[in-house]
């Protein structure tokens, strides 16, 4: 195997733990250690609040995960850094990183879809609707992410896609005013909106 | 600088203007208990696949939209979980619902399987009848 196939598949197994780490072993434990010991009436009373506070969560978790796996694991030799593994530090390695973390979430999510019940054709086309635009997310998010690398301004960067992480999410409180189609569409135009922003910092310059 | 500056104030707000349900009460420790023990009755008879014994104690509204075959279909889910083992926490509030202008008892009631954990959540409506059947 060549290297440059090897280290593309580093890549995209290091996208992967970095969802696990995040999300599997960490946060998800962590919302239902608090969710099993809050009292009916404090999640009833606070429903609101624990709904932005999970939402939020998410954001900081992956975002941070991303962040601290960029600033450790990863290691750009021009700028002398010192990650454990060599890597290009071109937006195509963050889109094969943010590959890794997107799939991972989607078989992880179809999994728990598929384990309990066998959805219908429509709701299989709605949730892998969804996990396309949330795969689509992930590279953004870690394009983003890395960037900050670049330009010496990684931790706005990471406030910035923690930010962008908890506005994707945020619509989901609001689930039963929008209906399914109205989520998928606020999502699908955010999506959009952060291909946009992406493709004007690849024009500058700032995203290689 | 600027820019984590207003989303630090962007996510406070949102936070700050999700304040207190006020329609969420506390049962006194009898109500509780009355509640939760009906609720263990109804699940226990959901278990044994009981449903003319549970289609007694629901509202009219629930009984023309809550089917036998509804229930059937949702136990088959459960069987996954392996066997019953026991009832563990259990929990009820009072809630008033603005929609309807009405009272309601929400009980929550963990049970515990050989593989896993199921949380039942049952309403009653002022009268006392089952309004409402979920479980995760």
């Amino acid at each position: 195997m060549n290297r440059g196939l090897s280290k593309k598949i580093i890549l995209v197994m290091l996208g992967a733990l970095c969802f696990l780490v995040s999300q599997v072993v960490l946060r998800i434990p962590l919302l239902n250690f608090i969710s099993n010991n809050l009292s009916l009436k404090i999640s009833m009373s606070y429903g609101f609040l624990l709904g932005i506070l999970q939402i939020i969560s998410a954001g900081v978790f992956e975002e941070g995960f991303r962040f601290l796996f960029r600033q450790f694991l990863l290691r750009d030799d021009k700028f002398k850094e010192k990650g454990l593994i060599s890597f290009d530090n071109t937006i195509k390695d963050a889109i094969i990183f943010g590959l890794g973390h997107g799939l991972c979430e989607v078989g992880f999510v179809v999994v728990l879809a598929f384990s309990s019940s066998v959805p219908t054709v429509a709701n299989t086309l709605l949730i892998l609707y969804e996990r396309f635009l949330a795969v689509v997310f992930h590279v953004s998010m870690t394009v983003i992410v890395f960037r900050g690398f670049n330009i010496n301004r990684k931790f706005s960067s990471l406030v910035l896609a923690v930010f962008l992480h908890s506005l994707f999410n945020l619509p989901i409180l609001f689930l039963s005013q929008l209906g399914i189609i109205g989520l998928y569409t606020l999502m699908s135009v955010m999506t959009v909106l952060i291909f946009k922003y992406i493709f004007k910092k690849i024009k500058k310059g700032e995203i290689v | 600088m600027k820019k984590i500056v207003w989303v630090v104030i962007l996510i406070l707000c949102l936070v700050a203007c999700s304040g207190k349900d006020e329609n969420v009460q506390s049962l006194s420790p009898d109500e509780v208990s009355e509640y939760v023990e009906k609720s263990q009755s109804i699940i226990e008879d959901f278990y044994d696949e009981d449903f003319s014994k549970i289609r007694e104690e629901m509202n009219d509204e629930m009984k023309k939209v809550l089917k036998d075959e509804d229930l059937k279909n949702a136990l088959v889910t459960i069987k996954g979980k392996g066997d019953f083992l026991e009832f563990d926490k259990a929990d009820a509030v009072r809630y008033y619902d603005e929609k309807t202008d009405a009272n309601y008892i929400i009980t929550q009631q963990q049970v515990n399987h050989e593989e896993g954990k199921v949380i039942f959540t049952l309403n009653y409506d002022e009268a006392g009848k089952l309004a409402g059947f979920f479980f995760k």
